[in-house]
């Protein structure tokens, strides 16, 4: 009789296990797909004005929310666009450098097109990268998954088989990422980030090799919006993590162009 | 008064409206048309880029550039990077630079032909569009 019933119990739990592993196979497999933000896709039906006009990098949810407001204030129906995203990013910039420290200020004020990546044809770091206005293609392979940046068509590798970080991790422009699903949501954290600048609509200025990221990436809509949560820690340039967030419709009808940099020397 | 508003809100907070940041270096609360002659384009990154001979009212031949937009955001709003080639007469309506350097964020383009396209990464009609749709939703 023990004998059937631990039987019984390893056939349940295989079972289970069974379930739990196709159940996030699924899970991880509906982030597959090619994803747009507003900026290639200003006609999906998604979008509204604020997506359009200023979140297309990622923006802090009280930059977006002044936006919100700033709309929802009839007194504000004169005012040209353009200024509405003057304020808007001028909101951004002051909240990176609210939460920076002298050194993070520091790399924010000696920004320049000189250390600008997209003059010198020099590939975007980690933060920049991970959020540009341009499409990208997630896919897996096996335990990996694969997110194809159509800017600069660069492919970062996610580790998704449970491994731990290295040791000794080497540091690159891209990191090294690890993920996990956490109920629905896919999270990928992001070490071994080598010193770069950060996107010039959040402030410009840069971080230290010091720098982890943590992205949490949820389908809303029926999985046809991918919605992401940033949370950038460094204890060299920030004093409290820097958080931003973004969206992306699913485009299967768009292909992943390809892309390269042209150099321009010393015109900027 | 709003629109005073809005002008100093532009000049004062340093705007960021394309897709990189060499739009910091312009004054995106002016505008300028000019026409010229083109010597060199780029459909290339990290913006697209005419590069073009004007006449000043002296009578001198300057060299301009106008940049405008990403070059794969304006592969998808129909450019293929044949409408423009050197020779061709050209007429650009954009932003000149805060540096007074011969440069122009350009905006619109008006090529040999005659056809007149938006430039920049984003639409100005869909950006018009869009505030009016949310202003009708309130």
């Amino acid at each position: 009789m023990k004998t059937i019933i631990k039987k019984s119990l390893v056939a349940f739990s295989l079972s289970a296990a069974t379930l739990c592993l196709s159940a996030q196979a699924q899970d991880i497999n509906s982030f597959e797909g090619i994803w747009s933000g507003s900026m290639t896709t200003p006609d999906h039906e998604y979008w509204n004005v604020e997506d359009f006009i200023t979140c297309w990098a990622g923006c802090p949810k009280a930059s977006y929310e002044l936006l919100v407001s700033l709309l929802d204030d009839p007194a504000n129906d004169d005012m040209p666009w353009e200024a509405l995203n003057g304020q808007f990013f001028g909101h951004m910039r002051e909240h990176l450098a609210s939460i920076s420290t002298p050194q993070g200020l520091a790399l924010q004020q000696n920004s320049t097109d000189e250390n600008n990546p997209s003059i010198n044809c020099h590939d975007y770091g980690y933060m920049r990268q991970s959020f540009n206005p341009l499409p990208l293609e997630m896919t897996r392979e096996g335990d990996t998954l694969h997110i194809n940046y159509e800017e600069w068509n660069l492919d970062r590798t996610v580790y998704m088989d449970g491994r731990e970080f290295p040791d000794n991790l080497e540091h690159t422009r891209l990191g090294y990422s690890i993920g996990h699903m956490e109920g629905e949501d896919l999270v990928i954290e992001t070490r071994g980030i080598s010193a770069e600048i950060y996107n010039p609509f959040h402030g410009g200025g840069g971080h230290s090799d010091q720098l982890s990221g943590i992205e949490r990436y949820s389908l809303l809509d029926g999985g046809n919006i991918l919605s992401a949560d940033m949370t950038l820690t460094d204890p060299v340039t920030l004093k409290e993590p820097y958080m931003f967030h973004k969206k992306w419709a699913l485009t299967p009808d768009v292909e992943i162009l390809e892309d390269f940099c042209t150099d321009i020397p010393g015109e900027f | 008064m709003k629109k005073i508003l809005a002008i100093a809100l532009l000049t004062t907070s340093s705007l960021v409206l394309a897709h990189h940041s060499p739009a910091v270096f312009y004054h995106m609360d002016q505008e300028v048309t000019m026409s010229g002659t083109v010597t060199e384009f780029r459909m290339g990154n990290p913006h697209i880029r005419v590069y073009f001979e004007k006449v000043n009212d002296a009578g001198e031949t300057e060299q301009w550039m106008a940049e405008g937009g990403s070059r794969t955001v304006l592969l998808r709003h129909g450019w293929s990077g044949d409408e423009v080639k050197a020779g061709d007469t050209i007429t650009v309506i954009g932003n000149p630079s805060r540096e007074e350097k011969n440069i122009v964020h350009m905006k619109d383009i008006t090529f040999a032909n005659g056809e007149t396209r938006f430039a920049e990464d984003l639409n100005p009609d869909t950006t018009e569009r869009l505030l009016e749709q949310r202003r009708r939703r309130r």
